[in-house]
């Protein structure tokens, strides 16, 4: 038994390390798509990279926006400016409560803005988070607030990105360049992503019901807790998706519950008119009509209600 | 509790500890111990199904006690009757009640009569159709006078609830099992040593091979109508290798652990996808059922004994009921009947055990012959998963329809092929690893012997990458536990 013992207490070191070192191997030299659980992509949808060099000089703004691809397409900082607002757009791809919480803990400080706009899309409530784990971990620099997030999550193919991600931070392979247009998508400095005018064609949906997580309503609990500590202002929006998908909701009322209760609420798909084929590129993301005019609506109540 | 969860990652060494360094004084508190984590094991599932497990152990047991305080043969089989229907009766009702209901109202509204339809939300208890065909075999066996029967409520208790074992088997016979539960168990090195081997190899079929093939597998068969031929063909291949790694893999998995805890259970499978007859592929598919059907069914009928009528009929009736064990649908019927339909030409030619040994054996390739034998052979089975993995008989014909169309001869084309590509390696790996090891056990069976520690301790350590670079990150169940 004793040596039975040993043996497994041997190999479990050895195995670790050549489980790293194979880690290294699989992420340099295997295809990604080929690869089930190690997913370190630079520059992948949303331009997380440039947007994260941005916010590494960006200091003292007036607004940070922050939530998910709703938040990046949806917030176009130029149409802020001819308010006089400065704002800058810290969206990034699917991202949930716990990353919001990590970019925060990152970046907020030094941004300092006077005004903080979360985006609460209730769609990534009900997701796990791996995919924007992903995201930033593999366009970021590798940092302990990494782990954390990491371990919020507690997915195997995020602790390989995760661990993949030390090793290319270590050896300066975590800074590719990456052009600031692709697949349709501009990066305009300020966050926004401008993808190509597009219109949708309207599906109808059957009626469903967003399905949160604990895991993220405790993550948005504790990204309002960390505000309050810090004493930072927000408010709580939502960014508007097209109004069949969120007519086929059956259970807005409760979202919109949860998020009155942890601060000052707007929900665009309520306050707004839009159409579903003029105004969106796909069913949750607005085209750069829609953003227009939602950005002129929210610069008007943000300067009315004097939020800032 | 799933072997591939969290849950089980925590409880086996848990257990293990307890077993052999706290509850080893005394091997009837080490078989009541047992029984105590099999029963938590089930019940993490769902504990009040636990009752159907006590219930099937405390029959048997009495009816073994009874059994043995007479020799009036009407009695004996009264006894054995009550046992009988005891088992069949709990596994009917749940398994196969609606089934039958079902059937009974489309064939009354067939013939003209209305007949309201009330099925009932039946929870199949997991596991259920392998643990009573495990108590039966004892009273099966003590009633034929091949076993004295046991006093030990203990440890039968632990024979029939034994959680390596006890959802997916293999299905142990008592003769075997249940004298290890008398016996002093003592820890031995080499034998846990070759059951940790054995849990690893198990784990890479599972998590690597069977849960990569399913998405490709469950893609096509969920969308077949979708597809080309070769499309169709590409997935009945996957399903083909997900259910080998999955239930093989859950065999390994559970022979490896009971090894851990001094137990040797009996062997599941034996390559059975390089047998080269059909009658050679059920000597090596599932042998623990296979076996079962053998020895308490088809040769109390007669077996392959007798008239050429007589040969039929039993072949038939065997793998009929072979199908139907595996679920309560006539998508599996079929499937057994097929099966036996395949088996009948050896059977009746006599040429159903002239395949015994291994294939190749001591040589490092199959013989041209040999080859097309097991392709054919292949061929034959993937017609079968066809009617195994259909929602109904109508999907299996047009799935059938589709796949033996002259698409079949164009490139498969769907929107994950480039998952094939990974898989085909993780496949092919497997396949070499088990043709290059097919005299033994299982792959890595005493893997490695004249090599380093550091080669063998390399070589689990690439399963171990493997595992982990391409384990679905969702816990996915087992096929077999819905049987």
């Amino acid at each position: 038994m004793k040596q039975f013992f040993k043996k497994i207490l041997l190999f479990v070191p050895f195995c670790f390390a050549l489980y790293l070192i194979g880690i290294v191997v699989w992420g340099e030299f295997i295809p990604s798509r080929y690869i089930n659980n190690l997913r370190y992509k630079i520059g992948s949808i949303g331009q997380m990279q440039l947007r994260l060099q941005e916010a590494k000089r960006i200091k003292n703004v007036d607004i940070l926006f922050i939530g998910s691809s709703t938040a990046y397409r949806g917030f176009d900082t130029r149409i802020f400016k001819k308010y006089g607002i400065n704002s800058f757009n810290l969206g990034s791809s699917a991202q949930t409560p716990i990353q919001t919480l990590y970019l925060l803990k990152r970046y907020l400080m030094e941004i300092n803005p006077k005004l903080l706009v979360i985006d609460a899309n209730p769609l990534m409530l009900s997701i796990d988070g791996t995919e924007s784990a992903l995201d930033i971990i593999s366009n970021d620099s590798f940092n302990k607030g990494m782990v954390d997030m990491a371990l919020s999550i507690n997915s195997l193919k995020v602790y390989h990105t995760l661990l993949y991600a030390w090793y290319a931070s270590a050896f300066g392979k975590d800074k590719l360049p990456i052009d600031t247009v692709r697949n349709g998508d501009k990066y305009i400095n300020g966050g926004f992503v401008e993808h190509e005018l597009a219109f949708f064609k309207h599906i109808n949906y059957e009626k469903q019901e967003w399905e949160c997580r604990k895991i993220q309503l405790r993550a948005f609990d504790k990204m309002i807790e960390y505000l309050n500590t810090i004493g930072v202002k927000y408010i709580i929006v939502q960014t508007p998706i097209t109004p069949k998908l969120y007519a086929s909701f059956a259970n807005n009322s409760f979202i919109n519950s949860f998020l009155e209760k942890r601060g000052s609420y707007y929900n665009f798909n309520q306050l707004l008119t839009l159409n579903d084929s003029l105004h969106f590129l796909d069913a949750n993301h607005l085209n750069q009509q829609g953003v227009e005019i939602y950005n002129n609506m929210l610069a008007e109540i943000l300067l009315k209600d004097n939020l800032f | 509790m799933l072997f591939n969860s969290i849950d089980f990652a925590i409880f086996l060494p848990i257990v293990f500890v307890l077993y052999w360094f706290v509850f080893n004084r005394n091997i009837k508190i080490q078989n009541l111990f047992l029984v105590v984590a099999s029963y938590v094991f089930y019940g993490w599932w769902d504990w009040r199904f636990l009752f159907l497990i006590a219930l099937s152990s405390f029959i048997d047991f009495f009816v073994g006690i009874l059994l043995s305080k007479t020799d009036i043969e009407r009695n004996r089989r009264r006894l054995l009757l009550v046992s009988i229907v005891a088992n069949i009766g709990i596994l009917g009702f749940f398994k196969y009640y609606n089934f039958f209901y079902e059937n009974f109202v489309t064939a009354f509204t067939f013939l003209g009569f209305s007949i309201k339809a009330n099925t009932l939300k039946i929870i199949l208890p997991v596991g259920i159709s392998f643990y009573t065909f495990q108590t039966m075999s004892y009273t099966i066996d003590v009633y034929r006078n091949k076993l004295t029967p046991t006093k030990d409520i203990i440890a039968f208790s632990a024979y029939v609830s034994f959680f390596p074992q006890l959802v997916a088997g293999p299905i142990e016979r008592a003769t075997n099992l249940l004298p290890q539960f008398y016996r002093t168990r003592s820890f031995d090195f080499d034998n846990s040593k070759e059951g940790l081997r054995q849990i690893l190899w198990g784990f890479f079929k599972k998590v690597v091979i069977a849960d990569n093939c399913a998405e490709i597998a469950n893609l096509v068969f969920n969308n077949s109508a979708d597809y080309s031929g070769s499309t169709l063909l590409l997935g009945v291949i996957c399903f083909a290798f997900q259910i080998y790694g999955d239930f093989s893999g859950y065999s390994d998995i559970a022979i490896g652990t009971a090894k851990l805890f001094g137990f040797n259970l009996m062997r599941n499978f034996a390559y059975p996808y390089f047998s080269r007859d059909i009658a050679e592929f059920w000597r090596r598919w599932h042998i623990s059922l296979s076996t079962w059907f053998r020895d308490y069914i088809y040769i109390p009928m007669g077996g392959s004994r007798g008239t050429t009528w007589r040969k039929i009929k039993n072949t038939i009736i065997i793998f009929t009921i072979s199908g139907f064990w595996h679920g309560a649908n006539w998508t599996f019927i079929v499937w057994g009947f097929l099966n036996a339909v395949y088996f009948l030409p050896l059977i009746l030619t006599d040429k159903n055990r002239i395949n015994l040994e291994i294939v190749a054996k001591q040589s490092l390739f199959p013989t041209l012959k040999e080859f097309f034998q097991i392709l054919l052979t292949f061929l034959l089975t993937l017609v079968a998963w066809i009617f195994f993995r259909s929602e109904s008989l109508m999907h299996a014909f047009v799935f059938l329809k589709g796949m033996f169309s002259v698409s079949l001869f164009s490139l498969p084309h769907f929107s994950g092929i480039g998952r094939t590509v990974p898989i085909a390696f993780l496949l092919t790996f497997m396949i070499a690893l088990e043709w290059f090891n097919r005299e033994k056990e299982f792959a890595l069976s005493n893997f490695g012997a004249n090599r380093t520690t550091l080669y063998r301790w390399s070589f689990y350590s690439l399963i171990v990458f493997m595992i982990g670079m391409h384990m679905q990150t969702n816990e996915t169940p087992f096929i077999y536990f819905q049987f």
